[in-house]
């Protein structure tokens, strides 16, 4: 692996080489903390959980202060998830389904409660026959008996495994592509692509798919939630940009090739984490950092943090060097 | 020999593929469920080759010891085999208890019920009490029970084998794990009465509750197994981890013990026989590790030992089973004799994100076939202390 001017190839995934920034591609192992909360308050959407005080314990504080309403107390311990069509399908499966699927195993009495689910989502949740135990609220909602559950490394945890193992037991792979890009389109990402058309012509001219994880679409066509799964595991070169998503990854079959464009100093370690957890080979590409203050305020109008360029030849390279024998 | 297995004779045997396809699980599970559904198969992968070792092979980094000729092998052919997996849905299919084998409704052994025959003695009537040799092959000897209850989806824990702790957890276990949770709850587990350890595991998945256990050769009005009930120990595939994740996490963290382990194999009648144990166990303890002896264990405290060890060092066999336990990230050195090439642990801890380095020993004695394949090797013991502070560190 090498890298030249402005851009670096940088592979790992194995400890025998680290990319340049300090984090490691290990899984975080802390544990799952659970936490018993009377009167809490749960938003659906951006999602975040409050305690009776309306103190923040979970997910993004409300913007706005909205009275939730009230819950008759019928006993029921409720989980919160967060769902709905602002939650990406992979923070959706990593993070939420998991929390479902681990307290849903240890309580047969436990329901859920969050935003109203997208397609993918009931899917999901009738594979693992939790569908009928899920409370859609649409505004918040005082309940008088919580269970919050957080897993820390933002669902890189072993304990996504078992739910998209079972989810992924039940789809048969099939191969539309055996190179699928799975890119955060440009109005999701915190990062501006200068050479985004660029990217996307030399995707399309080495066969890569490319996957909308968000809008549910692999090229122009919509898929469910079982043709996602087929389409990844059937995969075996990934390109992906987007931390959000990683968990998705999980569907992938074992030494697949992932390669993930990143952003020097700006790096984030869920990607890295989930190709370990699943025997995945992960590589980063790293964009340099750009020439301009960071810290100025953007201007007025500005979609992105950053502007940030894929080094294309490096990925070409890594291509070569690993994707071809797959 | 009617297929890449075990001969059956005259009872003959058929494989998943020579069953319709389901389309999709969904059609599979309706089979499953309607009383009329015909036996089908649903494929869950295919088989595939990988390069598990893709930047491992680097000698003083990941590959110590003493073992050229198993150095060149393993660069020769770096490779596992993600041995294909498929479902079969039988209609009144007869399970013998004592090996776990499969027979369908036209008589005909599912190969990979008894395909685990070859890690014995290839011969069926010697593992079960219910069958006896006939002319060209084997026969049931026993009359045949029918389930009472129509309504159960029989799940067999397992095949040929599935008595012994690696096969029950790699063999066994993973795919009834996961058809129970698609499946629902007239899916019941069923196999010979268990042992003791065989019902900690099944307890400690929710499986136990239900558990139908059989002494004699039973016929259940539908029947799912899969082709992972063979082989699957030794060429593992990525849905063992379900298994072994729901232990962890239904039996805690890690414990307050120490987080370097080193598997100790000393057992009588092992047939693979380390000479100068001591002396590597002395080096070992000095850079932090501690002995453990998994069978002499709970398998609640086995998870955990598992769960909390960071570094684990073990001599290449079953005794290495309990990797699946241990988070990602953690380190393991195997200990492998240079004449005794085994790659399922390298494939597992492929499978299971751990960190695999290996050290080659050297064969003091050719294995024994007259003896099951017995041997003594010698591990070097300087070579071995560069290893550890290579791989490990200080403690």
């Amino acid at each position: 692996m090498s890298g030249s001017g402005l851009f670096r190839l940088t592979g790992s995934g194995w400890g025998d080489r680290l990319p340049r920034w300090s984090g490691t591609p290990d899984v975080p192992t802390q544990e799952i903390e659970t936490i018993a909360l009377e009167d809490g308050i749960v938003v659906p959407a951006p999602f975040a959980v409050l305690n009776a005080e309306g103190l923040l314990q979970q997910g993004t504080m409300p913007a706005t202060r909205v009275e939730p309403a009230p819950m008759l107390d019928d006993g029921r311990v409720l989980v919160p998830l967060a769902a709905g069509p602002t939650v990406p399908l992979g923070r959706f499966i990593g993070e939420s389904l998991a929390i479902a699927s681990l307290q849903g195993a240890a309580a047969a009495d436990v329901g859920f409660i969050g935003g109203p689910l997208l397609a993918c989502q009931i899917d999901a949740l009738v594979t693992l026959g939790l569908l009928g135990r899920y409370m859609p609220i649409a505004g918040p909602v005082r309940v008088p008996r919580l269970q919050m559950t957080r897993l820390p490394g933002r669902g890189s945890l072993r304990a996504i495994r078992p739910v998209i193992e079972v989810l992924r037991f039940g789809v048969e792979p099939y191969e539309v592509s055996k190179r699928v890009a799975m890119l955060a389109s440009p109005g999701r990402s915190r990062f501006g692509r200068i050479n985004q058309g660029s990217l996307h012509a030399w995707l399309r001219a080495q066969s890569f798919g490319l996957l909308d994880a968000w809008a549910m679409t692999l090229g122009a066509d919509q898929l469910g939630l079982a043709d996602l799964i087929a389409v990844l595991a059937a995969a075996r070169v990934i390109v992906i940009d987007d931390p959000a998503q990683a968990a998705l990854l999980g569907f992938c079959d074992p030494a697949a090739l992932v390669l993930e464009l990143g952003v020097e100093g700006w790096a984030d370690p869920t990607i890295g984490a989930i190709a370990r957890l699943f025997g995945l080979e992960w590589r980063l590409s790293e964009a340099a950092p750009p020439r301009y203050p960071v810290k100025a305020r953007l201007p007025v109008g500005a979609r992105h943090m950053l502007r940030t360029e894929v080094d294309i030849g490096a990925l070409d390279r890594a291509l070569l060097d690993d994707g071809v024998r797959r | 020999m009617d297929g890449p297995g075990i001969s059956t004779g005259a009872i003959g045997r058929f494989e998943a593929d020579a069953l319709p396809a389901a389309a999709g699980f969904a059609a599979f599970r309706r089979a499953a469920l309607d009383p009329a559904g015909t036996d089908c198969r649903f494929g869950h992968a295919p088989d595939r080759l990988v390069d598990v070792v893709p930047h491992g092979l680097i000698e003083g980094v990941t590959v110590f010891g003493e073992g050229m000729p198993a150095i060149a092998a393993l660069r020769d052919n770096p490779v596992h085999r993600l041995a294909g997996v498929s479902s079969v849905l039988l209609n009144d299919a007869v399970l013998a208890p004592d090996s776990m084998a499969v027979i369908d409704s036209h008589r005909r052994f599912f190969g990979p019920s008894v395909d685990n025959l070859a890690v014995w003695n290839h011969h069926l009537p010697t593992v079960d009490r219910a069958f006896v040799d006939v002319a060209g092959g084997w026969s049931l000897r026993e009359q045949v029970d029918d389930s009472a209850d129509d309504a159960v989806i029989a799940l067999p824990v397992g095949g040929v084998g599935s008595v012994n702790y690696g096969h029950f957890l790699y063999d066994g276990l993973p795919a009834v794990l996961l058809h129970r949770q698609l499946l629902g709850p007239r899916a019941v587990v069923v196999g010979r009465p268990l042992l003791g350890w065989q019902a900690e595991v099944l307890d400690g998945l929710g499986l136990l509750g239900g558990y139908r256990a059989i002494e004699r050769p039973t016929r259940f009005r539908k029947l799912v197994t899969s082709t992972m009930v063979s082989w699957t120990v030794s060429y593992p595939n990525r849905f063992v981890r379900a298994a072994f994740d729901h232990l962890r996490f239904r039996f805690g963290g890690g414990s307050d013990q120490g987080n370097r382990l080193i598997i100790v194999r000393d057992e009588p009648g092992n047939r693979r026989v380390m000479v100068n144990r001591a002396e590597i166990l002395a080096i070992a303890a000095a850079f932090g590790f501690e002995p453990v002896r998994p069978a002499g264990l709970s398998v609640a405290a086995q998870v955990r030992r598992f769960a909390g060890a960071r570094c684990v060092i073990g001599e290449s066999g079953a005794g290495l089973a309990n990797l699946g336990f241990c988070d990602p990230g953690a380190k393991v050195l195997e200990i492998q004799p240079a004449c005794f090439s085994d790659g399922w642990t390298r494939a597992a801890c492929h499978l299971l994100g751990l960190r695999w380095q290996v050290f080659f020993a050297t064969c003091r004695t050719q294995p024994d076939h007259a003896a099951a394949g017995a041997f003594e090797y010698w591990v070097d013991p300087l070579a071995f202390r560069t290893a550890l502070a290579r791989v490990f560190g200080a403690p």
